[in-house]
Order: C-alpha cells, then structure tokens, then sequence
C-alpha cells in the first residue's frame, strides 16, 4: 500500500499541490482525475521519485519513504507507464523491458535471460511486436503496449498509468482495462489517471479528482458516473459538451478530392465537403486518417485531384497553404508547435512571410496573438513565454491560432483535443464550431468516437487506407463506425 | 536577471577585461593592443558569426578552415595570373574569386546535407579534408605568395586613420558589417526566424511548411561567404598563403566561440552578439597571457578550461 499524506509542492511561489492525501491500495483501482494543471501529473512525479516534495510524506506499507530517484521508487514496488513514452527508439523492444536492470552472467548480458523476461511481459499485455524489433519500428500504439509491459516486468505491487489510452486504439483500450482488471485480481494495485471518464467508471474502485492542486472529493463505486464525475472536476456544471450544429444543406461546395491516393496509407480517397462543413474522420489506428489529411495538405506526395472551390489545387504544402488549405497536426510537441520557442513565434511561424517582409514586424505579430488570445481565449501570462508552459488545451488553441493566422477556407484538424482536459475540449469544440459557422469547412480526424459523433455532421470511416463508410445522422453511432472501421461484427462496449 | 541570462557572456566580457587591464595596465590599455586585438581575430570573428547562423538552424560546419585556404589559394592563383605587380583590377579579380569561391563551397556544403541527406557532421568533415587537400595541391603544399607588393595587403592592413597610429581597417569593417548584418538576419527577418524554427524543430517547421531545405541550404552558404571574407582578410593580412598551416583549428575556435556565447549545439538558441564576445573573450585570453609572459603552451589549456567553464554556467542555467 502506497499512501501520500499532507503532500504540498511549490514551484517557485506557485502551489502545484496542498495538503493531498491519496491511498493507493493493492487489489484496487485507483482514478485520478482533474483538469490540466490541477496537479495530476505533480503527484505522480511525486510518487515515482521524480521530485521530492515540499512538504508532507509518502508511506510504502506504513513506513514514511522518501524518494529521491525513480529508481528508489520502482524498487519500493512502485512502476510507472508515462504518458510521454519513456522507451529508447534505437534499442530492441527486449532491451527496453529490461533496461536498467538488465539480468547479467559473468558481467555480461544475460540475452536469453532478458528475452524471456521481455516474452513474458509482453504476453501478459497482449503485445503482438516483435522482441527483437527495434522500439522507433513500431507504431504509436504498440510502443505503449511495451511501456506497460516493462511496468509489468519489474514485479510492481503498484502501477501508475498516466493516461495510457490517450494514444490507444479503441480496441487496444479495451484490451488494457480488460487487463488492468486481471492485474487487480492478481492484487496489484493501480493508479489511472485517464481525460475519458468512461473508461474511469468501467474500471476504477475509487477514484479521486484533483482541482487547483487540491483534493476535492473521493468518489467509490458504483458512484462513479461520468455525469458524476465531470462537475467536481470542473468545478461548475458542464454545458452542454458539443454545441449546436448549423444546417449545411444547400451550401456550396467548398472541396472536393477526388482519386486521392498517397500509398500505401491513402488509396482512392474521395469526397465532398461544403462550406461550414464539419466532416469527421474516423478509423482505427493506422487506418492512415492521419496520412489521409497530409496528403491533403500537401504534405505527402500523392496522385489525384482537390479543388477548392472549383480551383484545381496543386504543389507543395507552402503552396496549398497559400491557396487556403490548413493541417493542423495531432502532435503538439512534435509536429505542431516549436514547443521551446514563444507563444508568439509560433503563432506567426506559419505565415512568416507575412509578419516579415522582409523585416520582423513584431508589433504586428504581437497584435496578431492578443487578438487570438481574445478571440479562443487562450490563458496566458505572456507572448514571450514559451508555448511549452501553456497547459494541452491552450497549447492546442495555440496552434489553431497559428493556421488560422492565414485564413484558410479548408482546416484539416487531427485530434484536435488529444491530451486535452474536459473543460478545455468543450472549449476547443465551440471554436471548431464557431469556425465552421463563418463559412470554413473542417475535417476532424480523431480516434475519439463521441466527439467525432457530436461534433460532425457526417463522419468517413476509414480502413487500411479507403474509405470504407460514411455515416450521418442517427447513423453515427460508435457501432455503426466501428463495424465499419473493424470491417467485422463487433457489438462490444466498454462495460 | 533576464539581461544577465541573455547576455551573460557580454558581463564576463567585461569582468574578463577589467582583470586584464588591472593586471597589466601599461599594455594592456594601449589603444594599439586593444585594435590589434580585434584585427588578429577578424578573421575567427567572421566564421564564427557564420558558424552562429549554421548552429542555429541545427547545423555544423567542421570544413570551414579549410574553406577559407581553398578559397584564399585560388584566390591568390588568380591574382598572380593576372601579371606581376597586380594591380587594382587584379586585386578586384582575387577578392571576388576568393569569396565567390567560399560561397560555393558553402552552397556545397548545404546541398550535402539537404539535398544529400547527410548528416552535417559527416558532410563537412569530408570537406575539412578534401578543400584541405585541393589547397594543397595548388600550393604545392607550400606557401602562395601575392605578386601584389602593395595594393591587395591594404584590404587587411589600411584603413581609416583614427588619428596616431591607430587604424580601423577594411577587414576589421568588414567584419563589423557582417556580424551587423547576420544580426539582423536572424533577429528581424523572416529568414532569421525561419533558422531559428528550423533549428528548434525540424519537423515542426516542415509541418508548418517551411522552407526547410532552403533555409539550411542558406544558413551554409552565409557561412561559406562569411569564411571566403575570412580567407581573403588573412591572405591579406599576410599577403600569403600557407596551404599547410592556414586556418587549421579555426572550425574548433568558431564552434568554441558560438558556445561561450550561449547558443545551443542542439540548434534554435543563439545570438550573434553573444558570439562576437565569445571571440573577444579567446581573444582577450591568447593577449593577456602573451602580456604576461606565459608559457605559449599554455594557451590552449586556458582554452579548453575558458569553454568548459562557459558551458558549465549554461548548463546550470537549463536547470533553474
């Protein structure tokens, strides 16, 4: 049993936690929920040694600990699967599993002994990669399946998953809580820390919401609905999550693509989007919605034809970008910001040419993000701050901020509101909906099926790279689209 | 404390300084010694504000010593092939040769890395032995001497008189120019950001469609030409030039230059003016110990010491 008393952490003079209690125990599991920046992640740092506390103690089995290294913590039985994936692209997964404690003879790698313990391990998790591949060769997803099992290989009592599923195709997600079910019947206990509620309520024994650094209440269940849940992390009850659609019909068209194949990922891709459009984009994994929206944007090369409003478009993304197509990638630390440069850089770094011609004008550029931060109300300190401090869902707004500077007629989003909490994705969608009610059209490409089904107006379903569906309507049901993205009968839920 | 983050190495400049001219007023103070000071290091000075824009945008650029030599050797060739006793045309003809030819070889150097694909790193280490190499060949691994007696040292040697002995020269303006300009490129102009995004995230400047090839591609050819300035300034200076020995370690100087200065190896950090001071700062050493009589051998352990140290405080910065 792991349990945290009268934990207080400051960053400066800024209180990231006060005087939370969490008990962690084994055979149980444990929800953390809160909103970005309520301290979830501070906590887990916490508990896996990262930081040391200001005040306050952990107990491991009732004796006071103190963590000064990850390592202290993982030898205390406590293993964590971060969010950011912790894993070394240029090692085996087999080497991963055992880095750091690898088992030696003679001084020397033990390899058979390290390939049956990766074995083991990734057959508990259900991992279909190969032991010996390398960890930057395997997709999103499966790389995270050898994070958990690492978690697994190192006999933890208790498991920490910083939002596991955030990267997870909905089948794998199923797979995991079915797993985390079976590792608490073999009395581990777990700590989940997950933005989907749903998935809270199907597996959690207790769950415990955070808001400002402080623990606000202690929810067991069978209390744990979403419905439940939401308002205590929020702290005010939720509007309604999607706003209202506007009516499309008769508007029009705004793009059409046509044969558009970038292969092997996008084959034959067509379609038609009209103005104020809201069209989702739904598919598993590697179903290639993401390759989909690049080659779109210009950023793959393919064969076939878009026009945008009746205007063949054509060259690179530069061009396109100029012509009124705009992608705005999933990854933020990545793809879609600098995460290390100013808010304000970023948001002028996708229309440099129209802040600096050919000398900065940084006044205008200055304008330029406080009229963006009015207009998405994006909570900052400063322009000058790194977008890196912001939290997910203003970082998101940042990069909205940053295609959006060029007016585009078309915006092509990719899960606009991965890692990104529950106030902030109701946020996110109102702009989405604000934007498409000027008269952009906007194709959302997400692996989240409720917000793909509350926010669009029709939904593609994608699989090994075709469109293989389009729902609309009372259509759009996660059934429907996962029948569709699965290509078989699949009538499974969550519960 | 933001200025002092910023611009630290301005303050050890000064620090450094002030412990020069305390140990060794009568000399050290001298406006001779201080303007020979700078003249000596035009050359360094150059190619580090070009290295700056190349670090920057993520790159490295290990060739440019031998650069310089190539594009000096041709240079001079050129020069000497125009008769004896060149005159203004022939120093005219060299000038334009030689940091043409820099450019180029810059150019080159980028298409390798963005066009090749190759890692900056192994790009122009090729370079740092083959340009090396080629230099040799034209001078017969010796010396190149100028036929121009007395029109092409002045580019290194005259100037404006600033009254006494003292003198600005044309090297020493060009060199302010250039640090001037690269400044302003890379704090106010599209381009200049466009190295800094490139640097700080190469993917991420793709995604917001960057000109990613073009910038790298131009970040080594202002290198290039920054270094043809600097192989021209020092064929002048000594109205030579030794294919052998010249510019060797200058790749290391610049690259020790840019670090004192605070810019990030990892690209997307850095400034041009900070890295001026860094090369006043080596400068400031190699003098004060010629002042006082240390043994010569030296230098290069205080050299060493001076950027572990630099790289020790901007470590300790990145924590705070």
């Amino acid at each position: 049993m792991v349990e945290a008393q009268g934990i207080t952490h400051r960053f400066g003079s800024f209180a990231a936690l006060t005087s939370v209690n969490l008990r962690l125990q084994v055979g149980e599991i444990h929800g953390l929920i809160g909103e970005n920046g309520a301290g979830k992640s501070t906590l887990l740092r916490i508990l896996s040694g990262l930081i040391i506390p200001s005040e306050g103690e952990l107990r491991v089995d009732g004796l006071a600990r103190r963590f000064a290294r990850p390592r202290e913590a993982s030898d205390a039985g406590i293993a964590v699967v971060h969010q950011e994936l912790n894993l070394i692209p240029d090692l085996t997964v087999i080497e991963n599993i055992s880095l750091g404690r690898e088992p030696r003879r003679a001084g020397l790698l033990d390899r058979a002994a390290m390939r049956e313990i990766a074995v083991r391990a990734l057959e508990r998790v259900g991992s279909p990669s190969d032991p010996d591949a390398l960890v930057r060769d395997l997709p999103l997803a499966e790389q995270q399946l050898v994070e958990i099992a690492r978690a697994m290989s190192q006999n933890a009592r208790i498991i920490i998953f910083d939002e596991p599923t955030a990267v997870l195709p909905r089948p794998a997600t199923l797979k995991l809580l079915d797993l985390m079910r079976q590792l608490k019947s073999e009395g581990v206990g777990i700590a989940f820390v997950s933005h989907h509620l749903d998935e809270i309520e199907a597996v959690c024994d207790v769950v415990t919401v955070l808001r400002d650094g402080q623990v606000v209440k202690e929810f067991r269940a069978p209390d744990l609905a979403p419905e439940v849940l939401a308002p205590a992390m929020v702290g005010r009850d939720l509007e309604d999550m999607y706003p209202a659609r506007t009516d499309v019909d008769g508007k029009p068209v705004a793009m059409q693509v046509q044969g558009l194949s970038a292969p092997p990922l996008v084959q034959g891709a067509q379609f038609e989007l009209r103005e104020g459009e809201i069209l989702g984009v739904a598919g598993l994994v590697g179903a290639g919605r993401t390759e989909l929206l690049e080659a779109i944007a210009g950023l793959r090369p393919c064969s076939g034809q878009i026009s945008l409003k009746g205007q063949a478009v054509s060259g690179n993304a530069r061009q396109r970008l100029a012509q009124g197509i705009a992608y705005v990638p999933e990854d933020r630390k990545v793809t879609g910001l600098h995460i290390d440069l100013s808010i304000e850089e970023n948001i002028g770094m996708a229309q440099l040419p129209k802040f600096a011609r050919p000398m900065l004008n940084a006044g205008a550029r200055r304008a330029a993000t406080e009229a963006w931060k009015e207009r998405l109300d994006i909570k900052m300190r400063s322009a000058e701050d790194p977008v890196g401090s912001l939290s997910g869902g203003n970082q998101q707004k940042v990069a909205l901020a940053k295609w959006l500077e060029g007016d585009p007629a078309v915006l092509l989003l990719d899960e606009p509101t991965r890692g990104v909490d529950i106030g902030a994705k109701a946020e996110i969608y109102k702009v989405i909906a604000d934007l498409a009610a000027e008269g952009r059209a906007c194709v959302v490409a997400s692996s989240e099926m409720p917000e793909l089904i509350g926010l669009c107006h029709r939904i593609l379903v994608m699989r090994q790279g075709r469109i293989v569906g389009e729902v609309t309507g009372t259509e759009m049901t996660e059934e429907t689209i996962l029948n569709y993205a699965a290509g078989v009968e699949t009538g499974e839920d969550v519960a | 404390m933001k200025f002092l983050k910023q611009y630290g190495v301005i303050v050890a400049f000064f620090l450094l300084f002030i412990v020069s001219a305390i140990m060794d007023p009568g000399n050290f103070l001298r406006p001779e010694n201080l303007l020979l000071l700078v003249r000596q290091n035009v050359d360094i000075g150059l190619i580090a504000v070009g290295m700056t824009i190349v670090i920057v945008a993520g790159g490295i650029d290990l060739s440019v010593g031998a650069l310089m030599t190539l594009a000096a050797a041709v240079g001079l060739t050129a020069l000497n092939q125009q008769g004896p006793a060149g005159g203004a045309a022939a120093v005219a003809i060299a000038s334009v040769v030689t940091v043409g030819l820099g450019t180029v070889l810059g150019l080159i150097n980028g298409l390798l890395v963005t066009l090749g694909r190759l890692a900056p790193f192994v790009a122009t280490l090729c370079g740092l032995v083959a340009f090396r190499s080629l230099a040799l060949v034209i001078g017969q691994a010796g010396e190149i001497r100028s036929m121009s007696p007395d029109l092409f040292p002045r580019i290194a040697n005259e100037g404006i008189n600033l009254g006494g002995n003292l003198k600005l020269t044309w090297g020493m303006m060009i060199f302010i120019g250039m640090a001037v300009i690269a400044h302003i490129l890379l704090e106010r102009t599209a381009l200049g950001r466009g190295w800094v995004a490139v640097g700080s995230n190469e993917k991420a400047s793709h995604y917001a469609a960057l000109p990613v090839a073009k910038l790298k591609t131009l970040s080594y050819l202002f290198l290039g030409l920054c270094s043809g300035l600097a192989g021209l300034i020092y064929a002048s200076r000594l109205n030579s030039v030794s294919t052998n020995n010249m510019g060797t370690l200058y790749e290391l100087d610049a690259i020790a230059a840019v670090v004192i200065g605070g810019a990030s190896l990892a690209g997307g950090k850095g400034k041009v003016i900070n890295t001026v001071f860094g090369v006043l700062i080596l400068a400031l050493i190699g003098n004060m110990l010629v002042l006082q009589n240390v043994d010569s051998n030296w230098k290069g352990f205080v050299k060493g010491a001076i950027i572990l140290l630099a790289a020790m405080v901007q470590r300790e910065r990145k924590a705070s």
